[in-house]
């Protein structure tokens, strides 16, 4: 499959590298051992190969000889091959048609015994001899690219990435699944350890996205299907009917107060009620309404009260759900996180008590813009609090739920107790805790300042129950303090649950984008050290929770990671690739499908019943051509009988 | 077989990325090791064939080593280590039943930095099988 | 009578490939048309010296592997005296079966046979076996001589039988061997097996299961139910018989062009893709639990084909003789 046409001509050429390899190995038995070999028709030694001379007398053999193929017998290819590789290049010759002999770090440097040093080395020129003898003259694989990106996420995530790219010139495309962006931070009331107001710092961002000529937001909207690879993905966007005319709506909100449609509210989780038309929250961009079908009256008894208040005419009933169709060169997976069903700890009774909440909720209470215009009233009876109780860990860390840290738990705790003992003059906070995670940057000494000036109670222990006491209607408490060693009981108004982060990428997505996920549901970074921001499949990257438990400025900084990998793939016109890739030969497969699911970078799909390489896919492991039953699939320039070869060369 | 002048023949399967790797650092160190082991470079351990040990026994070899990166996530091919152990703890296992000694396959995981380790292992290596002999089999029975 | 002769000759065998001729009334009906049957000692009688007593053979069918001495002769002299010869059945193509035998050596097989056998005699300590004809090292009919056609199957069924005949008459005919012809397709069962799989893009194989472990659904590929089937591996031709009869192939239409070992390609592929979603969770121990799961190796991998395969042609070589290294 990879035999070039005509009869190899081979020049071997070993070097001295001075007397590093020299005085170890006798390279004149060397050079007259190479000349006996089959296909070698020039063999020579010079003192150092790589050397501008050194060079020459390979270009000159080249041009004498008619040589199709050289082997230069030194030190490894991560040092020279580009070196050689370009010296062929300059003459005509592919660069393809050169090997390498380690005969330097391979033999005479690890050596001591001269014979024995210079029988491997025989050995080794051997080997690459019989493998060059088979090298195709390979041109490298091109693509053109689409200058467009997709994000998939309008969290601060999803946000950061589009700004990065959009202000770089790069045409966005930032689909949401909910009426707005903003995703989880919009909740928030201050961010720690500064105690920026959240809104403050996040709307603005909003805002100019929204603005923003080279950002095409689809909110409401899913993707369902993408196909292609990387520089050219195509994708179908399900925008899902909104109901409202964006560009009518005045936010108004003479529609929201006619609409006989009550239901709790996502966006205060549940703590308090919106209609059926509805705007998550003040600041949401698109700045529309929107009308939640599934629960408003029009499809049941044709109730109209919006659309006979608003002004602008902004209400369209026969709205429809819409399928887009988009090309982009490059997709970035920002879906972020939602907070593990603490209801499943029954101990803590979530579900049960409605004043044991989590701590999303518990950010509603703090919001100036929530159900409690920001004074800390427990849900049940609005009594004001005075004393909680906060239990961090509430899913995370436990073999039974999660087993990892969700990273963030402990600071935000610290945070709202903070913001409680600020606003609670008297107010009595504990906190039931394993460890204390505080790494960032001022975070150590955000802990010091919450337990030591703001005298928070700080019990390091597991709670063992949490109850509603039915005389005084008190929640209780029951923990271990493991530094004391003793039973406590708490009474308090409120419990807040510091729940784990679960992701929120859907199983048929991350299939469709060909990423691997670990067994939580997060996305699997290409390497978890040095590429962070990459998924395997070329083209697809990943920032934010997604990828796994962080606060927002390891979000922000991933995002902007990921905004320039992007940009190094779309500023490119092609996008090229070594050609040293699997081929599949048609006629031998039987289409069994071994092949495609050994390919880690899903870079195999049956076509027409048999099995075909994408090229840009396909990084040049080998795993298929090992696999394949019938023996139907060859690396270029790496085939089964090259190494056959180049075992018998090196054992006989 | 003179079995005094009898050297082991080892062939060795290296992957680009962290054995091979590590070999290349042990030339660098200068660390030497025993000249009985020669290196085959692959792009990954998962791109060694059961076909290619069977051939290096057949042709000489008294023993193979396949050195890959670590499991689970050293691999820069993802998980090509995986399928090479799948494949390598199955060969064993045959070997075994023809009647030839597993310990004369090895497979090992070395990290790019691991260079100490690799010559550790292809010393040890190397005097595993001048224990075990040249290749020869044993008929189940007894008559060799 | 100037019909050209065909003769049946039988090394190691269970009876299964004659019953498959007989049986295959086309086939069987074209070779006493054309042929004149000079020796089949199943269905003729006659002796074996008659068998040598002919002055030449035109066509050599020997069923069976190589096992004793007697059979190496006789395969020998076939090879000399025949212008056509057939390794019939999958034991003379590849060794059978009885190859799983290869592997224990002549002496010990004949202990075994001694200490199975029971006597009511009270003198049972002595117990005499008849002459027994020298046992040699077990081989399959190709690797003692030069074949020109194989007829693969355990047994082989009709079809393939009648498409033998078939080839048989165009040789007689006068048209050139270019052998060793296989009466088989190229490529592996999954090109044609009814069998669909649930997932058409991609092949998983989540664990092994053995066959008594598996409430096996019909109609859906077997490597996806975790049940070991030899398809991808072996040659198509058979019209899928075992398959559609809900068990796994077993590979006795032999290996793929090309091949020899059937065993190595199967752990290359088919067993490297074992729980292949799921190798950073198990990790080398959670995956070597699963592989042990294949608990009998030989007679899953090499069923048919011990004798032909590389690690046999390794052992020999270790052995001396004319394999030697």
């Amino acid at each position: 499959m990879s035999l070039s046409s005509e009869e190899p001509r081979i020049g071997v050429f070993i070097c001295h590298c001075g007397l590093n390899i020299a005085g170890v190995v006798d390279v004149k038995k060397v050079v007259e051992e190479a000349k006996r070999l089959p296909h070698v028709v020039h063999a020579e030694d010079y003192i150092y190969m790589c050397s501008a001379p050194g060079q020459e007398l390979i270009k000159k053999a080249i041009l004498e000889k008619k040589l199709n193929a050289v082997v230069v017998a030194a030190c490894t290819p991560t040092m020279h091959y580009e070196t050689f590789a370009r010296a062929i290049e300059a003459v005509g010759l592919n660069r393809y048609r050169l090997e390498m002999a380690v005969i330097r770090e391979f033999s005479s440097w690890v050596h001591v015994d001269k014979k024995k040093a210079t029988e491997k080395a025989i050995k080794l020129v051997k080997a690459a001899v019989v493998k060059v003898a088979d090298n195709s003259p390979l041109e490298p694989v091109k693509s053109r690219t689409v200058r467009k990106a997709l994000v998939i996420g309008g969290g601060i995530a999803g946000i950061t990435v589009a700004l990065d790219l959009a202000n770089a010139g790069i045409p966005v495309i930032l689909v949401e699944k909910t009426p707005t962006i903003g995703g989880k931070m919009a909740m928030l009331s201050e961010t720690f350890p500064t105690l920026d107001c959240a809104q403050c710092i996040l709307t603005p961002k909003m805002a100019e996205v929204a603005r923003h000529p080279l950002i095409k937001i689809y909110t409401n909207s899913e993707v369902v299907d993408v196909s292609g690879f990387v520089g050219n993905f195509k994708v179908k966007i399900l925008q899902r009917a909104r109901y409202v005319k964006i560009g009518d709506c005045r936010l108004c909100g003479f529609c929201e107060r006619v609409c006989p449609v009550k239901v709790p509210s996502e966006f205060n989780r549940g703590l308090s009620d919106r209609k059926a038309i509805y705007i998550p929250f003040p600041q949401a961009i698109p700045p529309a309404y929107v009308i939640d079908k599934a629960n408003c009256r029009r499809w049941i008894d044709g109730c109209d009260k919006c659309l006979r208040v608003c002004p602008t005419k902004a209400i369209d009933f026969n709205d429809e759900d819409k399928l887009v169709e988009e090309e982009v060169g490059v997709i970035i997976v920002a879906t972020g996180y939602d907070l593990y069903p603490a209801e499943r700890l029954k101990e803590y009774g979530y579900g049960l008590y409605r004043d044991v909440i989590d701590s999303l909720q518990f950010e509603r209470i703090l919001s100036a813009g929530g159900p409690t215009k920001g004074l800390i009233l427990r849900p049940s009876d609005r009594k004001p609090v005075k004393r909680v109780v906060f239990i961090q860990c509430v899913g995370s860390r436990d073999i039974n739920h999660l087993e990892y840290c969700s990273k963030i738990c402990c600071m935000y705790t610290a945070k709202h107790a903070l913001i409680f003992k600020e606003r609670v003059p008297g107010g009595e906070a504990y906190v039931f805790y394993i460890d204390i995670r505080a790494a960032g940057k001022g975070y150590e000494e955000f802990i010091k300042r919450v337990q030591e000036e703001f005298q928070v109670n700080y019990i390091r222990g597991r709670v063992n129950r949490v109850y509603r006491d039915p005389k005084t209607g008190d929640m209780v408490v029951v923990g271990f303090d493991t530094l004391t060693g003793q039973l406590l009981t708490v009474k308090a108004d409120l419990v807040v649950l510091a729940t784990g982060l679960v992701p929120q990428l859907p199983y048929e997505l991350a299939s469709k984008l060909k990423i691997p996920f670990d067994k939580y549901g997060f996305v699997q970074e290409a390497h978890p050290k040095l590429r962070p921001v990459e998924t395997v499949t070329s083209g697809v990257f990943v920032c934010g929770v997604a990828h796994g438990p962080k606060d927002i400025a390891e979000t922000v900084a991933q995002a902007s990671a990921a905004a320039a990998k992007a940009m190094e793939l779309l500023y490119s016109e092609y996008i090229v690739k070594e050609p040293l890739v699997a081929v599949v030969d048609r006629d031998l497969c039987s289409g069994c499908r071994v092949c495609i699911g050994i390919c880690p970078y899903g870079a195999l799909e049956l076509v027409e019943g048999k099995a075909k390489v994408n090229e840009l896919l396909c990084e040049g492991c080998g795993a298929c051509v090992v696999a394949c039953p019938s023996r139907a699939i060859e690396l270029r320039n790496y085939s089964t009988k090259q190494l056959l070869e180049m075992v018998k060369a090196v054992v006989k | 077989m003179n079995l005094d002048s009898w050297e082991p023949k080892i062939v060795a399967f290296l992957c680009k990325w962290c054995s091979g790797a590590a070999a290349e650092l042990a030339g660098v160190s200068r660390l030497l090791y025993s000249p009985n082991v020669i290196p085959i470079i692959v792009p990954c351990s998962g791109r060694v064939d059961p076909d290619l040990i069977v051939e290096a026994f057949m042709n000489g070899a008294d023993g193979v080593i396949v050195a890959g990166c670590h499991t689970p996530s050293d691999c820069h091919y993802i998980a090509g280590n995986f399928k090479a152990f799948k494949r390598v703890y199955m060969l064993k296992k045959l070997l075994s039943d023809f009647g030839i000694e597993p310990e004369r396959l090895k497979l090992e995981w070395v990290s790019a930095v691991e260079s100490q380790k690799l010559k550790t292992l292809f010393d040890e290596f190397t005097s595993t099988i001048r224990k075990l002999g040249p290749l020869r089999v044993k008929i189940r029975g007894g008559n060799v | 009578m100037n019909k050209p002769n065909i003769v049946i000759v039988h090394g190691a065998i269970c009876g299964g490939c004659d019953v498959a001729l007989a049986n295959s009334e086309e086939a069987i009906s074209k070779i006493l048309e054309n042929l004149d049957l000079a020796y089949w000692s199943v269905a003729v009688d006659s002796r074996l010296s008659d068998l040598k007593s002919l002055g030449k053979i035109d066509v050599a069918v020997f069923m069976g592997g190589v096992r004793t001495s007697e059979d190496e002769e006789l395969a020998k002299w076939l090879r000399e005296k025949s212008k056509i010869l057939v390794a019939f059945g999958s034991c003379s193509a590849y060794g059978g079966i009885p190859g799983l035998a290869a592997l224990t050596s002549p002496i010990e097989l004949i202990n075994l046979v001694k200490s199975t056998i029971t006597t009511s005699s009270q003198y049972k300590s002595i117990i005499e076996l008849p002459k027994l004809p020298e046992l040699s090292t077990y081989r399959a009919l190709p690797h003692v001589v030069n074949v020109d056609i194989v007829v693969p199957g355990c047994p082989p069924p009709i079809k393939v039988v009648n498409e033998f005949v078939n080839v048989l008459l165009k040789y007689i005919a006068g048209e050139e061997p270019i052998g060793p012809l296989v009466i088989a397709g190229s490529k592996a069962q999954c090109e044609t097996c009814p069998r669909k799989p649930r997932d058409l893009s991609k092949l998983q194989i989540p664990s092994i299961k053995r066959i008594y472990e598996a409430k096996i659904e019909e109609n859906r590929c077997f490597l996806e139910q975790g049940i070991l089937c030899l398809g991808p591996v072996t040659r198509e031709g058979c019209e899928h018989s075992c398959i559609n009869v809900n068990m796994p192939c077993t590979g006795c239409f032999g290996p793929l062009p090309g091949f020899e070992d059937v065993g190595l390609r199967y752990i290359a592929g088919i067993l490297a893709l074992v729980a292949v979603e799921r190798e950073k969770e198990l990790m080398e121990q959670g995956l070597a639990k699963i592989l042990d799961k294949l608990v009998d190796r030989l007679g899953v991998l090499y069923r048919y084909t011990l004798p032909r395969s590389r690690l046999y042609m390794l052992k020999l070589s270790l052995e001396g003789g004319e394999y030697a290294r």
